[in-house]
């Protein structure tokens, strides 16, 4: 069976045609700097946009009135949030809250901290934003890959614990214990496209996309007043997709062991870790789609569905101390999603709905 | 015997309300011996011994002795090593201080004691035999970083082997040593004879302690740095400033990034060490830095006070303060972040210098007139925690001029190999400017700031100028007329040598010595040499010690006293003593700098070594009638203690037992 899994979602926009390639990092041929803004409608105004920032291809468009203006505050939004979370810029928040282990941080860094730590708490540490030194060893930061030693991991796992971090909510104090460092990467881009909704709704414009290298969130309908619809890859066949969801004002947000992954010895080893083990998660899933309201939570979410499993996953969904739907794909290519998508997901291959 | 513990209690509660901070100390020195040689001049150990009637104390106290000379052989390489390295924390300094308690108030047994270390509890068990500590037992250290641990476990050796808790941290395991050392002590406060005492004393540095969470090393520090700000309505103005300040201590500077954002501290980042030669000290400075950067931020977000710091943190907080004043100047309308020392008690020279700072700006306030001439002062350079020299005798001739500082020249040092320091103090480097400018400059001794590299001689250099102020504005003892150019005196001094034979020279010398104090500077006739004088230092009526050979070497140069040095003991189990006399303590002048400053015998002694300081005393007055062309009689030997200081001691001490018992 084909480990490597290479996951794009296309989105389809109903008249255009236009098939749009988001994948990860491996991909230098994809087709987005002319996914959107072509072709539009005469009597529609539309800007599009794209941009490199949080390591990967981002794009954003507006439709309507203002919509020029709105790109262009969105890709300052994006500018500015990435500057604020990246780990390697060292002016940035999370770089100087590794580097000196506290700090006040600003609204927006404050807000993604509280979501990951309740994101990890209702998942059990599934998701841990702590662990940013196993990805630096594992090479997932640099692309200079290695397969670390099980005493590499295991002493670097000691240091790994979002539990242990000290959080105070409303000074935004926050402070890491010797040796943890953090990494907010795994939801910035979904806070991030969660803010260029507010951006749009603030500048009135009529509807809009943006593909954050992967993510999607969808502002309104479509100008012609129909749904979105977005496709979700088929982790099997990167030219195929399993579905298409319809959806407006929601984020679409997959998470695969497609955006960076290498083979060592035959060996397939993707970049999403588990907490636990310090090893590339194997739990039986392949990918997870998110459908959601809040972008921010649906990031955070894909990829802790994708460590817990399909069992635990289901479990989080059913507990919905977090509204969203999903659509999960195992390793051996079974398809499920859940009620909520019953009427808005279309598939050729046979699925199995969760109630 | 029972009055006499009762003069120790009484004493130690006046050193208690005096010093709260210092009290972990004294209980945990209460009643231990203090035995060891090498002790700085600067840590003044001593707690005197109990040498008690009882015979076999005596015995296992000897073989206690045995033992511990046995393991120096194995543990003192180990010990200098270390010591090269150790930083003397400011707790060891702290410790010293209450030392003059000398009953045996450990009560014999088995005492557990527990303090924070480093990562989670320390947790010790003490055994006091025979009122000393005879072993440590480190029972549970679980959060301690391994490596670090294990060089911290050092210090119980040390604990034991000085009986003290007065011994260095190990470098790069500050944090552990100073946990297990508050463990001992935390143990030895239930050792103690009279607890109730006890609690009083404790709950006074729990006022310290009350941060204790936020850092653990608070609880042993009184080294506050105190942050005011000044009219904080207004706000300074965001954006990122960078601070550092010089380490002293280890000679590194320290360089950090302070965002300010809405007015208020966002992060403190960005630590550049510059300097750092020592790469295992780079762990300890990251903890400490990220101790430092926690604090900075929670307590600003609470308070304006940060209290407690090593050297390291202290470095790194005053960067942060250079960095902060750098924010609110940079609002135009200036504000002002004043940095408040509050000096640490016990360390003697910080201390001593605001002495003079204060002394200095009032008579500047009062006085005001500075009579012209020029100056010839000494003082004593002491090495600061890393001896990296030993003291010397630092001179030098310093001008007024229409009332004001002109300039600072012709200096002389007894150790010559220290003369690239003073140089480099005096005239500066091409970064820093040199004392001498500065002090011309501002005409004042405050807010010099010492050459980095030469901090000592820095210091020195600016107490040349105090002297010579005093001197100038005719406030000390030391007659101007009689002081001013030394160049006119040299032509008189021959003639003053043909002198000194005649009778009235004579008579005035012994009319004074009547007064008991001999002015040196009222001698005209003094021989410049190193003269070799012995005392015989008698016990007091305490009779604590037994009688033994004081020998040491007195400088005289250029007709004034420069230092007694080179001491040597026919029993060297009172060395302790007789430093302590001779440098003084964290609250006392030494004997040396004493007669230097006066340039008389007219001294006071150090209060917890009075024989030793009476001997220094008469040391200086044996040494000066030889120096003044050996005539006998100029001064006369003292009684080796004051017998009515005695007995009001002891009256004290029964109205106090009556109240207490």
């Amino acid at each position: 069976m084909k480990k490597s899994i290479v996951k794009r979602i296309a989105i389809i926009v109903t008249g255009l045609s236009v098939c749009c390639c988001l994948n990860g990092c491996n991909n230098n041929n994809n087709g987005i700097n002319n996914a959107f803004g072509n072709n539009s409608n005469d009597e529609t105004e539309s800007a599009s946009r794209d941009v490199f920032a949080m390591d990967t291809y981002m794009t954003v468009t507006a439709y309507g009135k203002g919509c020029e203006t709105a790109v262009d505050e969105a890709i300052d939004e994006i500018n500015r949030i990435d500057e604020l979370l990246s780990v390697s810029n060292e002016d940035s928040e999370v770089y100087i809250l590794n580097e000196s282990g506290s700090e006040i941080v600003s609204d927006d860094t404050k807000k993604l901290i509280e979501a990951s730590l309740d994101l990890y708490e209702k998942s059990a540490g599934a998701y841990d934003i702590t662990i940013y030194p196993l990805m630096v060893k594992w090479g997932f930061t640099t692309g200079s890959y290695k397969v670390p030693s099980k005493d590499e991991l295991s002493t670097l796992l000691k240091n790994v614990d979002a539990g242990k971090i000290e959080f105070d909510k409303e000074s935004g104090f926050v402070s890491l214990p010797n040796g943890m460092q953090i990494d907010l990467g795994a939801i910035a881009k979904g806070y991030t496209s969660q803010r260029i909704m507010q951006i749009y709704e603030n500048n009135g414009i009529d509807c809009g996309l943006v593909s954050l290298g992967g993510n999607i969130q969808a502002y309104g309908k479509k100008y012609d007043d129909s749904l979105w619809k977005i496709a979700i890859e088929n982790p099997k066949d990167t030219a195929d997709y399993i579905g298409v969801i319809q959806v407006e004002d929601k984020a679409v947000i997959t998470s695969g062991g497609y955006e960076r992954f290498f083979e060592e010895d035959g060996e397939v080893y993707h970049h999403i870790i588990d907490p636990k083990t310090g090893y590339p998660a194997k739990s039986g899933l392949s990918s997870v789609t998110i459908v959601s309201d809040d972008g921010m939570y649906a990031d955070g979410l894909s990829t802790t569905l994708f460590v817990m499993g399909k069992e635990e996953a289901v479990k989080l969904w059913k507990q919905s101390e977090y509204d969203f739907e999903m659509v999960l794909v195992t390793d051996e290519g079974d398809i499920y999603i859940t009620d909520g998508l019953k009427d808005s997901f279309s598939s050729e291959y046979e699925y199995e709905v969760i109630e | 015997m029972k009055k006499i513990r009762n003069i120790f209690i009484d004493k130690t509660k006046e050193a208690a309300l005096l010093l709260p901070a210092f009290i972990i100390c004294a209980l945990a020195f209460a009643g231990i011996r203090m035995n060891s040689p090498k002790l700085s001049p600067f840590v003044a150990p001593v707690v005197k011994a109990d040498e008690d009637k009882d015979s076999g104390n005596k015995i296992d106290n000897a073989g206690d002795k045995k033992k511990s000379t046995h393991k120096k052989n194995k543990s003192e390489g180990e010990v200098t090593s270390l010591n090269e390295k150790a930083e003397k924390d400011v707790v060891a300094r702290q410790l010293s201080i209450q030392n003059e308690t000398g009953q045996k108030l450990l009560v014999d047994g088995v005492y557990e004691g527990s303090a924070e270390g480093f990562g989670g509890e320390i947790k010790v068990r003490v055994t006091v035999l025979d009122g000393m500590i005879n072993n440590i037992e480190i029972t549970e250290h679980d959060g301690e970083t391994p490596s670090f641990f294990e060089s911290a476990k050092a210090v119980v050796g040390y604990i034991v082997k000085k009986q003290t808790l007065l011994v260095d941290n190990v470098s790069g395991a500050t944090f552990s040593s100073i946990g297990i050392k508050e463990a001992v002590a935390d143990a030895l406060k239930k050792a103690y004879k009279d607890p109730g005492k006890m609690v009083v004393r404790i709950n006074k540095t729990n006022v310290d302690r009350k941060n204790k969470k936020v850092n653990r090393q608070s609880a042993s520090k009184t080294n506050h740095i105190q942050i005011i700000r000044k009219d904080s309505g207004k706000k300074v103005q965001d954006g990122v400033y960078e601070g550092s300040a010089v380490c002293e201590m280890f000679d590194y500077t320290v360089s950090l990034k302070v965002k300010f954002k809405d007015g208020k501290v966002k992060a403190v980042y960005g630590l550049n060490i510059s300097g750092n030669t020592d790469k295992a000290n780079e762990e300890y400075w990251i903890k400490a830095y990220r101790q430092m950067v926690k604090r900075i931020l929670k307590d600003d977000v609470n308070a304006d006070t940060v209290s407690g710091a090593t050297y390291s943190s202290n470095a790194i907080l005053e960067a942060f303060v250079d960095a902060c004043n750098k924010a609110y100047s940079a609002t135009g309308n200036r504000q002002q972040v004043d940095k408040v020392k509050q000096k640490n008690n016990t360390d003697k020279k910080e201390d001593k210098e605001e002495k003079e700072n204060v002394i200095n700006s009032d008579e500047k306030i009062e006085k005001g007139t500075v009579k012209d001439g020029t100056y010839y002062v000494t003082t004593i350079c002491e090495p600061d925690e890393k001896k990296e020299f030993g003291s010397y005798t630092f001179g030098a001739k310093v001008v007024f001029e229409n009332g004001k500082l002109k300039s600072i020249y012709g200096f002389t040092a007894s150790d010559e190999s220290n003369k690239s320091f003073y140089t480099k103090a005096a005239n500066g480097t091409t970064k820093q400017e040199g004392v001498i400018s500065q002090l011309i400059k501002k005409q004042s001794a405050q807010d010099i700031s010492a050459v980095t590299r030469a901090t000592c001689s820095s210091k020195a250099l600016r107490r040349l100028y105090i002297l010579a102020y005093n001197m100038a504005i005719g406030e000390d003892k030391v007659s101007v007329d009689d002081d001013i150019s030394y160049e006119e005196d040299k032509d008189d001094k021959k003639d003053d040598h043909k002198e000194s034979d005649n009778p009235d020279e004579k008579e005035k010398t012994d009319d004074k010595q009547n007064d008991d104090v001999t002015d040196i500077t009222k001698i005209d006739n003094i021989q410049d040499g190193v003269y070799q004088v012995s005392v015989i230092v008698y016990p007091d009526e305490w009779e604590d010690f037994e009688a033994y050979n004081l020998t040491a070497q007195v400088t005289f140069l250029e007709g004034r006293f420069v230092n007694i040095s080179n001491m040597e003991l026919s029993d060297e189990s009172n060395i302790a003593y007789c430093e302590e006399a001779l440098y003084g303590t964290v609250t006392e002048k030494g004997i040396n700098e004493q007669i230097l400053m006066k340039q008389s015998n007219d001294v006071d002694m150090v209060s917890s070594c009075t024989c030793s300081s009476k001997a220094f005393k008469q040391l200086f007055e044996e040494a000066l009638v030889q120096a003044a062309d050996k005539e006998k009689g100029i001064c006369e030997e003292e009684e080796p203690c004051k017998e009515d200081e005695k007995d009001e001691q002891v009256e004290d001490n029964e109205s106090f037992l009556d109240k207490e018992y």
